[in-house]
């Protein structure tokens, strides 16, 4: 089969593979019909993810049509059309009992190696480096999908891919940075990034009560969706002083909380802080460029939430942790528990109140992956979201 | 819980065997060796005196008993446990996991001899001798297989399993295994264990240098063990699909 392989910083192939097989009981093996490319699969490609392995198949969105499974899965028919969460959870460990499901116990094959660094290790994901389990990701024809009984979710016929692929991640990871924000009734909330993540979160916090919600970015095109289609103010951080801007649109007091869909690779506007971590990053002194998670603190109006969906991975650097205790702000974070969002997401689709389809900008044939990853890292062409089908 | 609960039964040990260890026996068998080879070189009284003292070394160091030993009280073998592992001796294991299955369902696992060796891949089986003692051999390292009796010296069904190695034994060994069933749901199992390793501490280091650190085996047991109880299968990704391969994994070994 074909698959889009890493094969180091800014090289991707797609090259031809052998076909995945049923490794265990609970595994499916799924014909992939969609995937995308989210914007963390730039973090991989620009070697910011450490562990990966040349010849790693990339991809953590995707979707299809089961063709085989193990005898262990009882809850999946062969020709069944699912969704396959980026999350890898077993459902039976105290994490996913507790609804936990991105924090599973028993998913990672190499959970130790994230337990030297972590303390612990969440669950395995596709595609997304030997820490967090090395399993071969979706941007594939097939995968090979673990736990099949408890991850991959059916999706009605008459709803089209695009309307439901984002269900395998971005879409719920936009809708827990709102959750978490603890929306109350009229609340202003702050979104860096207008990524698709960041879209789905500025929608999602109004769904959930907010006010207004002011979206932060640089790229004309994606404030634009942000503005048009999500309804947000915007900011754009090349011309505006973020900071200064948020508290004059809010009476003084800053937004009642913050996301921060940007994450790791955060590009700041030449401010001393942005400097210093382009400059430690790049001679490999940081791990993380996180001008955004400091914006986001220092912008936090008192007793307000900092919810990050954006990835970090190491030991960050001038983080204001003084602002945060003085504010008595909360950080909320991590990794999204996808199944516990997909029932009353799913019915958001369902029922007209969301159609997820409108971040995409492209869609490509898989072969055509190298060009679309460069397109998508530097943003040409309008590119908000890409669609392969493969 | 503290240490103490490592159960070093007090049992009277009258050495009528071994009672010299391995070092000793193998400088005995050298020092034997040695003398008889002086002896040959020697005349009259010297040579009858050095050829005696020879071959009780030899013989001293091939039985692995000394009657100086024995009758002086000095025991130098490390089998005793509650000799080879009082104080700071011994190597110290101290891991636990939860789980999400009964305590009784737990200690019925471990207290049969056949699964353990599923769990443990560095142990190659464990023999029951009587209703209170087998015998374990683990792969030791560069793959030599180590044994060792054990008899239990405590057993609370459903709570507890405590050990000792008997006397002869290569390792000295004791240990426990608790089971403790949390409110919140699912049973906490901690093993803790100390035995005296082939070569002593330094043989214990070397192991750690070659990639066998026991801590380390013991909590991926463990995994193994709550992964095949929680959800019938240990996760892999052996046997996957993968694109070209190029230079190895030390990116990984560099992490962790």
């Amino acid at each position: 089969m074909k698959a889009v392989c890493w094969q180091g910083k800014h090289k991707i192939r797609v090259e031809n593979v052998p076909d995945p097989r049923i490794l265990n009981d609970r595994d499916a093996i799924i014909q992939v019909t969609s995937t995308a490319i989210c914007g963390s699969d730039l973090h991989l490609y620009d070697g910011f993810i450490p562990s990966m392995a040349h010849g790693d198949i990339l991809g953590h969105e995707f979707m299809g049509e089961v063709v085989e499974k193990g005898k262990g899965v009882a809850s999946l028919k062969v020709g069944d059309r699912v969704i396959v969460p980026f999350t890898i959870a077993c459902g039976q460990c105290g994490m996913c009992r507790r609804g936990c499901w991105s924090l599973c116990d028993n998913s990672n094959p190499n959970a130790w190696m994230l337990e030297r660094l972590y303390g612990a290790s969440g669950s395995g994901l596709f595609g997304y480096s030997h820490l967090y389990g090395g399993y071969a990701g979706g941007q594939a024809e097939f995968v090979r999908v673990p736990f099949a009984d408890v991850g991959p979710f059916r999706v009605p016929d008459h709803l089209s891919d695009d309307q439901v692929l984002f269900l395998t991640d971005i879409l719920p990871t936009g809708y827990m940075a709102a959750e978490n924000c603890d929306i109350q009734r009229g609340d202003t909330v702050a979104v860096w990034g207008c990524g698709p993540v960041g879209l789905f979160a500025i929608k999602s916090a109004y769904l959930l009560g907010a006010e207004r919600v002011i979206a932060i970015d640089r790229v004309p095109e994606r404030l634009d969706l942000a503005r048009d289609v999500c309804l947000a103010e915007t900011l754009n951080f090349e011309d505006d002083d973020v900071i200064e801007r948020l508290r004059a649109m809010t009476g003084g007091r800053g937004p009642d909380s913050c996301i921060d869909a940007v994450g790791l690779e955060a590009h700041g506007a030449g401010s001393l802080g942005a400097r210093y971590d382009n400059v430690k990053t790049q001679m490999m002194l940081a791990t993380d460029r996180l001008e955004v998670l400091r914006q986001a603190i220092h912008a936090c109006g008192k007793g307000g939430v900092v919810s990050i969906p954006g990835v970090y991975g190491g030991y960050l650097d001038k983080v204001p942790v003084g602002a945060a205790f003085a504010k008595g702000l909360t950080l909320r974070m991590g990794q999204t528990h996808v199944h516990r969002y997909l029932p009353r997401l799913l019915s958001l689709i369902e029922d007209g109140v969301i159609d997820p389809s409108f971040v995409i900008s492209h869609h490509v044939r898989l072969d055509d992956a190298p060009k679309a990853y460069e397109m998508f890292l530097k943003k040409e062409d309008g590119c908000t979201k890409v669609v392969m089908r493969p | 819980m503290p240490s103490g609960d490592v159960v070093l039964a007090l049992h009277p040990s009258i050495s009528m065997h071994r009672n010299v260890n391995d070092w000793e026996r193998l400088a005995s068998v050298v020092a034997g060796v040695l003398l008889l080879n002086l002896a040959r070189q020697q005349q009259g009284s010297v040579r009858n005196a050095a050829a005696a003292g020879g071959i009780g070394l030899v013989a001293r160091g091939a039985a692995g008993y000394c009657p100086i030993n024995a009758v002086t009280g000095r025991t130098r073998r490390r089998d005793d446990p509650r000799r080879a592992l009082s104080g700071r001796r011994g190597v110290r294991i101290d891991e636990s996991v939860t789980i999400q299955a009964s305590a009784s369902t737990l200690f019925a696992f471990w207290r049969n001899p056949e699964y353990l060796p599923k769990v443990f891949p560095h142990l190659a089986k464990v023999e029951s001798l009587d209703a209170n003692r087998s015998r374990w051999t683990i792969r030791g390292p560069a793959g030599v297989p180590v044994s060792w009796d054990a008899r239990i010296v405590n057993e609370i069904p459903g709570e507890k399993i405590a050990w000792e190695s008997l006397p002869g034994s290569d390792v000295a060994s004791a240990g426990s295994v608790t089971f403790r069933p949390l409110r919140r749901g699912g049973t906490e199992i901690r093993v803790v264990m100390q035995y005296d390793p082939p070569a002593g501490k330094l043989g214990a280091s070397l192991a750690w240098l070659l990639g066998r650190n026991p801590s380390a085996d013991v909590r991926e047991s463990l995994r193994t063990l709550k992964r095949i109880i929680e959800t019938g299968e240990v996760a892999t990704t052996e046997g996957q699909s993968a694109g070209a391969r190029r230079g190895s994994y030390r990116i990984i070994e560099a992490i962790a």
